[in-house]
Order: structure tokens, then C-alpha cells, then sequence
């Protein structure tokens, strides 16, 4: 589906010039929080944990006032405000409304690409006889998400991906930014170089002692100062950015490479016990994951991080790919057992399902064990999950005391493995 | 020490013992080789402490002495010399070793910290041809788990009676056994022995001659041919593996043991990514497929003899064909009830005592 990109297509006759839009939900999991419980309405909410480790996963625009934001450690978010209140995150809700939002989307164009739940690019180019110009576009789906699904998005309109979500940056809270190709520069050469893509504290800081502080300053500078600061790779990248220049097309669909949810503990884990039902509780998730996605994995890894951070990964391949939670959970009950650690101290545990292929797969036999003991068991849960929401059903083993968890402290939706 | 000995006896001696000396010892006497001359015979041993290889072997030996040296480049040493006699002479904290022209001086290693092999006692359990116990092991060992949390299915278990010797492993998708009639102990003895250390059992010997098997209480050893395989056990209950085995399997298919295990092996090719290999069971035979719809379709029809109902069941192609290379003879039969059942491999009348359980993928 990628194909070749250019600033404007021509498509009978007339000519797109700004046909991607980047489509950004505000404050995405605290919204979909507050129109769940009307109480929450108006008063500064974050989703995420708010014990000595917790992180703020999202914070609504009332909590952003007082300096909440994402990424930041619930303790500090506290400190700045007091009166802040902490959902624990929702992830099946939240994934079920961007499945409903990206519906949305896609009524609109094919060419959806789904960066997060909450954040999306779409190329509108084709699309413009049926439903008008770009920036029009853009107001249905606000106008739709609004109406449809009580939550509020911004959107950015322009030539490119790199633009449209620098564009839909400068439109939040609740608007549209169109960047037109001839104005580029205009919205481009104010900005601090920190806005470009990739351009970090380090980069800002070299630009900083090359007396470049905005965009229209790395555009101004004589030919080969940057290849000096920087090399000819990066310092061509730079600027390629800096003219608003990027290439990448808008890719629809990206299938899932591996499916993986991790916990970091409040406390310490160092019991067997504790440290098997969390193992079993993170299976659970990684295989309601795979079924949701429609998929089967060959490959379970778990992740250890130790209370000196350092982390260790295995991985072991199955007989034969699966999405059954007791199968993933042997696995990774398994891999622990071969580490033979004595008196760990584990601040996080991970499971991650690679190789994923289609479908619910051949499931490898064991001697001595009636098939299909759990695949049945499995996916009565996953419908009462999807009805009353991610806790409504545990394990019996996992509904066991926790050993106090950051709740859910988990990747929002399906990632690539960060090992570190 | 001083001592000679023949160039192509003591490199393939070397070559065995070391197979029983872990590359990354723990201790360096660890990855060393004794050198025992103070018996009428050149005593040679290693061990990773948990498996440990001792073979003695015809030397002139001039002067009584032992000597540890280390075990990786005396081996390949010993594979790369020269015709001729080997002489091997220590003295002082080293050793030198002489074929031909060629001429090496090494360092030993810590004699004292070489540890002591312990040996079961008592009288051995039994003995076997030694080619009849390599064949057994062959066709056992490649059930066994190489899944370290769960210990005992690594293992093998050995259960001798008065009258027959049985071996069994099982990774818990397969399961294979083998019974072989012997002279054994009046009371049963039941041992889990790890799979490796058979199969280097089993290499002792070239073929020839009789195995000696003793099961003791915390180890068991194997001797044959001056060779002795010493192994600890390994702890743990053993699945109780008679009631897994069907009692009666009502479809049966007799086929040519090569053409199916080839049939296998091609149409498996496109069995990729744990998919498994289909077989259609029926009255002219079986009917192999296997693919996927990223990659395509493979079939191939094997002719055999077929009673029964008409079925589909199917196969991790690699366990499957474990099973059919097995089998000894030129026909195999596969046994089972249905798709979801354990399907059993074996040669036709059950005339070899070796039995090859194997449990289905479901589709």
C-alpha cells in the first residue's frame, strides 16, 4: 500500500498539495475517563499510578494547569497538585474507543496509519472529491469524534506527516492548524529548533552555540556549517526537516510484531509466590492481547529488571504458536525457573509474544492433557471482559493479595520490545 | 610420569574422555585430563562433576606417576600429530609431550584439586551388547526434554528388572520407550539418568562387546571396552509413563518406513513456523499436506495398508519424523484413535520391544 509521496498529487486534474492530516485526541485516556464518570468533569484528573512509583500516563487539560504531565512520576504531579486525582488506566476501554475512533477515520480514507491509540495520520489526497478539501475534512472528523463519541481531537493539515504533527501540536486544545505548502516557512521559521523531529537537548545545544535558535535560522546558515557540527548524514536530515521537507508516506497498516505488558512493583518482588502470579497475571494479558489482535505467537520472552535496574531477557520458542494464556504462562514460569536465581530483588517483570502469525493456530498437544482445557475458558473471559471491562475476571491464582502494584503499569497497547 | 603410547588409541581415548570435560570450567583442574600411571595401565579421566569419562588404555610405562593437563588443546593436539609413538613425560609442574619430530611442553594443572571419581559399588545390574544398549539410546534420548526447569524429563529413565531393561524419555509432547530383554537384578531398580549421559554411554564403545550396567543409589556407571561412563542421577518422579500409553488403537496404518519419513521431510518444507504436517489416514494410504497461505500448498500421497475409519490428523513434522527414524525395520505402523488423541509409531507385530509415542497439533 506505501507508495511514492510528493507535496501535491494530482488526482483528476486537480491537485492535493496538502493531503495528510495528523489526527492527535486531547488529553486521550483522562477524556475518555471523565465522560465515563461525570464527577470527574472539570476537576484536574491523571490516569496512571499514583504510589511511590507511579507514572503519570495522561493528564487532563484541568491538571495540566498546575504542570501535570504525561511521563511525569505520580509523587512530583502530586506535589504540584494537591487535589489531582488518580484513575488507575483502563487499557481495554481505552483500546475499544480507539478502535471506534479509527472506524471514524476510516470512513473517511483507507490510508490510516495508527501511531497510538490515540494518535493517527491519514492521507486525505484521494478522498477530496467525496468529502471536499483537506482542511474540511479535518472538521468532520472533529465534528464526528465530538458528536459520536463525546471527546474532543486536533487536527494538523499539511504536505507532510512532519508537519501535519507539528501542525496538530500548535492546534490543541480542540482545533485544526493547516499548514498550506506555500506557507511553510512562515510556520516553520519561528519555531524553536526544539520542535523539529529528533532534534533533542543535545542537538539544540550545539545549534544553541552555532547561535541557531529557530528553524529559519538553521535554513539561514551558509552551506557547511552543519555538516561541519554535525556530519552530512544528520546535518542533511536537519535540514531536510527544517524546510518542512519529509518523504514518509502514510503506511495503513502495520501488523503487530510482538505483543507485550509489563509491571513495575511498588515494592520489590523477591517470593516465588508473588513473583508466579504476576507472571501468570501478565501472560493473561499478553494472550487476551494476541486473541484480540487475532493472532498466535511462536516465541514467549519474559523481562526481569532487578532492583539495581539491571535487566535480563529470555526467550524460548514453542512447538507451535498460541494465544492461550495457560500455554504462555508455562512458558514464562518456565524461563524464570531456568534463571535459578536465589533472593531476587525484581522491580519488573515482563512477557512478550513474538513470531505472531494469523489466526488461533495449531495448538502442539501435550501427552496426559485434555486439549482444549483452557482456549474455551479463555475466550468466555475475553467476552466478559469486553462487557464489564479488564478486572471483571482473574485467575484464581492471580486474585490472590497483590503484592502491592502499581496498577497496570503496563505498555498502553502492542509495542516493539525495548530490551535496554 | 613417563610413558608411551600408540598414536590412534590415545587420540581416540582423548577424544571420548573429553566429551565428559565442560569447556568452561568452573575450576581449571575442571577442564584438565588425569593422567593416571600407576597401574599396569594408563588410566585417563575427566569430568564436569556431573558426568565423568574414564578409560584405561595398553602404555609402556617407564615411570609410575600422574599428572593433570589441560583438556581443549590437549585434544586437539592429539588429533593433529604426527605418526608414530606418543611420549608423554612430567616432571615438575609440567609435561612434555612427544610424536615424531613434534615436540609440546604444557603446563599441568593442580593435580590436588582434581576431584576424586567416585564409582557406584556393588555388583553391576546387568549387561547388554553394547551395540544393541547404542541403538536403544538412540532411539529413546531423542524424546528427552532439553527444558532445564523441568530437570527429570531431561532424563531417562532406566528401569531394570529381572528380566528386561527398559529406557523411556519424554519431553511431554512425545514419548519414547524401549524394553530390552536381559539378566538383571532380582529387585527392580528405577533410575533417572540424564539423557547426555547416555548418549555418551552409548559412544563408549565402537559397537563391539558387552556393556556393564551398574544402578546405584546416588550414581549409575556404564563400562565397556576399558571405557567407563560414571553419572550422577537426577531426582525427582519420573511421569508414571505406562498409563499414558494406549491400550488400543482401532485405525492403524502400516506404511514403508523410508518413503514415509521422506514424505514427511519434503512436504515439511512447507510447514514453516510451527505449522504442522497434515495426514489424511484412508483405505489407500496416506495422504501428507502441509502449507500456509503466505507460502503455498504441499501434498504427497504414501501408499500403505490401511484399517480403520478414515481420518485427519496432524503432526510437528520434526516430532514425527523423530518417531519414524526410529523404528527399526522397514515398515512402520502409525496407530491412533483420533485428531486429538496420542498417535503411537512402531514396527509392524511389535517384534523390537521400542515404542514412539506422539501427541497431535490440533487444527
Amino acid at each position: 500500500m506505501a507508495r511514492e509521496r510528493r507535496v501535491g498529487r494530482s488526482i483528476g486534474g486537480e491537485t492535493v498539495t496538502e493531503p495528510i492530516l495528523h489526527v492527535d485526541m486531547d488529553a486521550f485516556y483522562a477524556s475518555v475517563e471523565v465522560r465515563e464518570d461525570q464527577s470527574l468533569a472539570g476537576k484536574p484528573v491523571a490516569v496512571g499510578g499514583g504510589g511511590p512509583r507511579g507514572v503519570v500516563m495522561a493528564a487532563s487539560y484541568e491538571a495540566r494547569a498546575f504542570g501535570v504531565h504525561s511521563a511525569m512520576p505520580g509523587v512530583r504531579a502530586r506535589r504540584l497538585c494537591p487535589n489531582l486525582i488518580f484513575v488507575p488506566p483502563n487499557f481495554t476501554l481505552y483500546r475499544a474507543e480507539s478502535d471506534l475512533i479509527l472506524q471514524i477515520l476510516f470512513s473517511f480514507t483507507p490510508l490510516v496509519e495508527q501511531i497510538s491509540l490515540d494518535e493517527a495520520f491519514l492521507d486525505v489526497g484521494g478522498s477530496t472529491r467525496l468529502f471536499g478539501e483537506p482542511v474540511a475534512i479535518a472538521e468532520k472528523i472533529r465534528a464526528r469524534v465530538r458528536s459520536e463519541r463525546s471527546l474532543v481531537c486536533s487536527v494538523g493539515v499539511a504536505p507532510n506527516k512532519f508537519l501535519a504533527k507539528l501542525a496538530s501540536q500548535h492546534a490543541k486544545p480542540d482545533g485544526v492548524v493547516h499548514v498550506p505548502a506555500e506557507k511553510i516557512h512562515e510556520f516553520l521559521d519561528p519555531l524553536p529548533c526544539g520542535a523539529l523531529w529528533g532534534v533533542g537537548e543535545q542537538t539544540e545545544a550545539a545549534l544553541d552555540r552555532l547561535g541557531v535558535r529557530t528553524v529559519g535560522d538553521i535554513v539561514a546558515l551558509p552551506d557547511g556549517v552543519l555538516e561541519r557540527a554535525f556530519g552530512p548524514g544528520p546535518a542533511a536530515h536537519l535540514l531536510a526537516l527544517a524546510k518542512g521537507e519529509d518523504d514518509r508516506a502514510v503506511v495503513p497498516y502495520e501488523p503487530a510484531k510482538q505483543v507485550s505488558a509489563e509491571q513495575t512493583f511498588e515494592r520489590d518482588l523477591d517470593a516465588l509466590e508473588h513473583i508466579r502470579r504476576e507472571l501468570l497475571r501478565l501472560s493473561d494479558r499478553v494472550a487476551q492481547r494476541l486473541r484480540s489482535g487475532g493472532h498466535s505467537a511462536r516465541t514467549v520472552t519474559i523481562k526481569v529488571r532487578f532492583s539495581d535496574f539491571k535487566t535480563i531477557t529470555r526467550s524460548r520458542t514453542l512447538p507451535a504458536p498460541t494465544d492461550g494464556a495457560a500455554k504462555i504462562y508455562a512458558a514464562a514460569r518456565d524461563l524464570y525457573a531456568s534463571l535459578r536465581l536465589h533472593r531476587p530483588r525484581i522491580r519488573l517483570l515482563g512477557v512478550a509474544a513474538s513470531g505472531l502469525v494469523a489466526g488461533s493456530g495449531p495448538e502442539q498437544l501435550r501427552i496426559g492433557e485434555r486439549p482444549d482445557r483452557w482456549g474455551a475458558a479463555d475466550r468466555a473471559v475475553d467476552r466478559l471482559r469486553e462487557r464489564y471491562g479488564g478486572d471483571t475476571v482473574e485467575r484464581a491464582a492471580v486474585a490472590q493479595p497483590r503484592p502491592r502494584a502499581a496498577r497496570r503499569d503496563e505498555g498502553p497497547d502492542e509495542r516493539e520490545a525495548r530490551d535496554e | 610420569m613417563r610413558i608411551s603410547v600408540e598414536r590412534e588409541r590415545f587420540a581416540d581415548t582423548i577424544g571420548w574422555v573429553l566429551r565428559s570435560v565442560s569447556s568452561r570450567a568452573t575450576l581449571p583442574a575442571l577442564g584438565g585430563v588425569l593422567f593416571d600411571a600407576n597401574g599396569p595401565q594408563l588410566r585417563l579421566a575427566g569430568t564436569d562433576l556431573e558426568l565423568a569419562g574414564e578409560a584405561t588404555i595398553d602404555a609402556k610405562i617407564d615411570e609410575k606417576g600422574s599428572v593433570v593437563l589441560p583438556g581443549r588443546v590437549l585434544g586437539e593436539i592429539a588429533r593433529s600429530l604426527p605418526e608414530g609413538a606418543v611420549r608423554i613425560e612430567s616432571s615438575g609442574g609440567q609435561a612434555k609431550l612427544t610424536c615424531g619430530a613434534a615436540e609440546f611442553t604444557l603446563r599441568a594443572l593442580a593435580l590436588e584439586d582434581f576431584p576424586n571419581l567416585a564409582a557406584p559399588g556393588g555388583a553391576p545390574s546387568g549387561t547388554l551388547d553394547a551395540s544393541v544398549f547404542a541403538v536403544a539410546v538412540g532411539q529413546v534420548t531423542r524424546a528427552a526434554s532439553h527444558d532445564e526447569a523441568r530437570p527429570v524429563l531431561t532424563g531417562t529413565l532406566v528401569d531394570a528388572t529381572g528380566d528386561k531393561i527398559t529406557l523411556v524419555s519424554t519431553d511431554s509432547y512425545r514419548l519414547a520407550v524401549r524394553e530390552i530383554p536381559w539378566a538383571g537384578p532380582s529387585t527392580a531398580i528405577k533410575r533417572v539418568i540424564p539423557a547426555r549421559a547416555l548418549s555418551e554411554a552409548a559412544r563408549a564403545s565402537d559397537g563391539d562387546g558387552k556393556i556393564e550396567i551398574t544402578l546405584g543409589e546416588s550414581q549409575a556407571s556404564f563400562a565397556v571396552a576399558g571405557r567407563r561412563l560414571t553419572t550422577r542421577l537426577i531426582e525427582g518422579e519420573f511421569p508414571n509413563w505406562n498409563q499414558l500409553i494406549p491400550a488400543e488403537l482401532p485405525n492403524q496404518l502400516r506404511l514403508e518406513r523410508e518413503s514415509f519419513a521422506e514424505a514427511v521431510r519434503r512436504v515439511g518444507i512447507l510447514a514453516q513456523s510451527g505449522a504442522p504436517v497434515r495426514i489424511d489416514l484412508g483405505a489407500d494410504g496416506a495422504k501428507l499436506g502441509a502449507g500456509s497461505q503466505d507460502l503455498g500448498e504441499a501434498t504427497e500421497q504414501v501408499d500403505g495398508k490401511f484399517e480403520g475409519e478414515p481420518l485427519t490428523v496432524a503432526f510437528n513434522p520434526a516430532y514425527l519424523l523423530d518417531g519414524i527414524n526410529a523404528v527399526e525395520g522397514t515398515e512402520v505402523t502409525l496407530s491412533t484413535r483420533d485428531g486429538l488423541k496420542p498417535a503411537v509409531l512402531r514396527a509392524p507385530e511389535d517384534a523390537s520391544g521400542f515404542l514412539y509415542l506422539v501427541m497431535p497439533v490440533r487444527i
